[in-house]
């Protein structure tokens, strides 16, 4: 059984078509990196898999579940992680998780345990019970990222993960990736940060568009194209050249 | 206090069950969001710690409590009653019908709860039941709150089937209010984006504001006491028609008085019937689209280009060359000018203050009718 198998999925928003036929597959244990320019169709691709966006057209399965006919027992199964941190901010973290866990049905004490435990981990304890209206972007992301793995689940979607963490809490985050993966958990990795994406995904799926570009391993798509980083194959596959010459311009109206 | 709500949820959890929800899943829903109405920052140019405060929706249900006990004194002096209960319907709809708008944003149209709810396991209808009773919660105790010591007073003066009616009436009109504030978003959402909408909520924030600080000179001027106090009923006008206050005034009155006439009876037939009729306008005819909007709002935030362009453009510029020296003067000017034209926060602290300035002197010169005016003339007899 595949962790997500996507067939032939498409999806407009009005006349506006923002994903056209898009083919995935994904075994359990991968890391998936899915890249793509902005509107490319990233994040709703992500949001279609976790049953946010219930109005598409073809099939869409994770953990062996159609995310059309189940999509509460696909959403108990996965845990998201948004990008722009959009909490309850007027409550602290520790209410805030205790809610999202009663909401999965954990336990109590359960939550409660678990909840602390994260927090302290992300060296947040001694705000746990204060209001996440003075929390710095990072601080909120900590606190979305624990609340979108509390619940154990088997699929983990992240949607820009790492943007607003400090140096130690990026190389932490990247370590609980890694860990994630050897305990079997599928990861669903969405970027712009190239240099991340390189090392840590199984798996690089480059979108733009509305359609997959690019679907390989970083060897695989080097091998393709002849040049270096991921940057400069994800330039190449997006036809954007430009950059050098707009960087050069730059200066010079600086210069003036 | 949030025990207590949720204590009376518990005890209707057979309701619930029965209408297929998650019971656990509701609870903790409503619990979350009455912790945040509490936490919620009132817009209050008094109290600075109001955005600290744990507890904004009870004490607002405290202050629109006592101020219902002060007004309704007037229930025991007043001889005639088609006037002051057309006064109290008339508050009451006022209030909450602005205190729904300024509010309405975050209670019912809240986007966040789509980021934070929708990933999660709940079925469409725990949550949309969830929202509901929140929101019904909400809304009855503040009617609740305003229209208790009215009851009350109206028991003690005109017995029993007065409170009930006055009771079954004041819901009539919050219903009333709830739909008409309905379609007043609808309309609203149909012409502007997000962006503009929460400057129109802004402004009736001001709007609500400055009635606080000065409404209460307003009504001295509007209200002729000396007719109130002394029951004399002035003949029927085309436009009482028109205004749903008095019509529940009249409504008061033929329970009261028996005194069934047609045109009164007209009044009793408007007050039972126009509040069902606009909840089924907006069932039948605007939910579609509503649902549509608050749903399509975050996805065409992104798609449309939001017109947030500087209107004056040339205005400021001429402006400041014209009053300012050198190039830092300039700056400074057009700053403080922008500024002050477009930030919300700095618009909702100091206009109101402004108006009241403005209308101040208006006030303390002309004072013919209204309480000063009978004062006046009652100490030169």
């Amino acid at each position: 059984m595949k962790a997500i198998k996507i067939s032939n999925l498409q999806k407009a928003y009005g006349s506006t078509l923002v994903l056209k036929d898009v083919n995935l597959e994904v075994n359990s244990g991968e890391i998936i990196g899915y890249i793509g320019p902005n509107g490319a169709g990233k994040s709703t691709t992500i949001k279609i898999l976790i049953g946010m966006i219930p109005d598409y057209e073809g099939n869409v399965e994770v953990m062996g579940l159609d995310v059309k006919a189940n999509p509460l027992e696909v959403k108990r199964l996965i845990g998201y992680v948004p990008e722009n941190a959009s909490l309850y901010d007027t409550l602290s973290p520790m209410e805030y998780l205790r809610f999202l866990g009663s909401l999965y049905q954990l336990e109590t004490d359960q939550i409660e345990e678990k909840a602390t435990e994260l927090l302290r981990l992300f060296a947040l304890y001694d705000q746990r019970d204060d209001r996440m209206t003075t929390f710095s972007k990072g601080m909120k992301q900590k606190v979305l990222l624990i609340s979108g793995i509390l619940h154990n689940p088997k699929v983990i979607f992240l949607d820009e993960p790492l943007s607003g963490l400090d140096a130690n809490a990026v190389i932490l985050v990247k370590e609980i990736l890694s860990q994630l993966k050897h305990a079997g958990k599928t990861i669903f990795y969405s970027s712009h940060i190239m240099d991340v994406v390189e090392k840590i995904s199984d798996r690089i799926v480059l979108i733009n568009k509305g359609t997959i570009i690019a679907n390989g391993t970083f060897d695989e798509l080097k091998s393709q194209r002849e040049t270096g980083s991921l940057e400069q194959i994800f330039n190449q596959l997006t036809g954007n050249n430009e950059h050098v010459q707009l960087a050069e311009e730059f200066i010079q109206v600086m210069n003036r | 206090m949030i025990n207590f709500y949720l204590k009376i949820l518990i005890l209707l959890s057979p309701i619930f069950l029965r209408l297929g929800v998650n019971f656990e899943q509701l609870l903790a829903i409503v619990e979350v969001k009455l912790k945040m109405d509490n936490r919620r920052a009132r817009f209050n140019q008094w109290n600075k710690k109001q955005s600290e405060s744990n507890s904004t929706f009870f004490l607002t249900l405290g202050l629109y409590f006592l101020m219902a006990c002060a007004f309704s004194a007037f229930i025991y002096f007043s001889a005639s009653i088609i006037a002051i209960y057309s006064l109290i319907f008339a508050m009451m709809m006022f209030m909450l019908a602005m205190t729904l708008i300024t509010d309405f944003s975050a209670v019912i149209l809240d986007s966040n709860d789509n980021a934070v709810l929708l990933p999660r396991p709940i079925d469409d209808r725990t949550l949309l039941i969830a929202r509901i009773t929140h929101i019904l919660i909400y809304l009855l105790s503040m009617m609740l709150a305003l229209a208790i010591p009215f009851m009350v007073v109206t028991m003690f003066k005109y017995g029993v089937l007065a409170a009930i009616s006055f009771l079954i009436i004041s819901l009539l009109s919050l219903i009333l209010i709830v739909f008409l504030t309905n379609i007043f978003y609808l309309v609203l959402m149909q012409f502007t984006s997000e962006e503009r909408l929460r400057n129109v909520i802004n402004t009736f924030q001001i709007i609500l504001t400055f009635t606080f600080m000065g409404g209460y000179r307003l009504v001295g001027r509007l209200v002729n006491f000396d007719a109130l106090m002394n029951g004399i009923d002035s003949k029927v006008q085309w436009w009482y028609f028109l205004v749903p206050p008095i019509w529940m005034g009249n409504s008061m009155n033929i329970i009261i008085k028996h005194e069934f006439d047609a045109t009164k009876f007209l009044f009793l037939f408007l007050t039972l019937t126009v509040p069902f009729m606009v909840v089924f306008l907006v069932n039948n005819v605007f939910s579609g689209v509503f649902n549509q909007k608050i749903a399509g709002m975050d996805i065409a935030k992104r798609q449309e280009k939001i017109p947030n362009k500087v209107a004056k453009k040339g205005l400021i510029e001429t402006l400041s060359g014209i009053f300012t020296g050198t190039s830092m003067e300039r700056g400074a000017f057009e700053f403080v000018w922008k500024i002050t034209s477009r930030d919300r926060k700095f618009k909702l602290r100091i206009y109101p203050s402004l108006a009241y300035l403005l209308i101040y002197p208006i006030f303390m010169i002309g004072t013919a009718g209204g309480v000063m005016g009978v004062l006046y003339n009652k100490s030169s007899i």
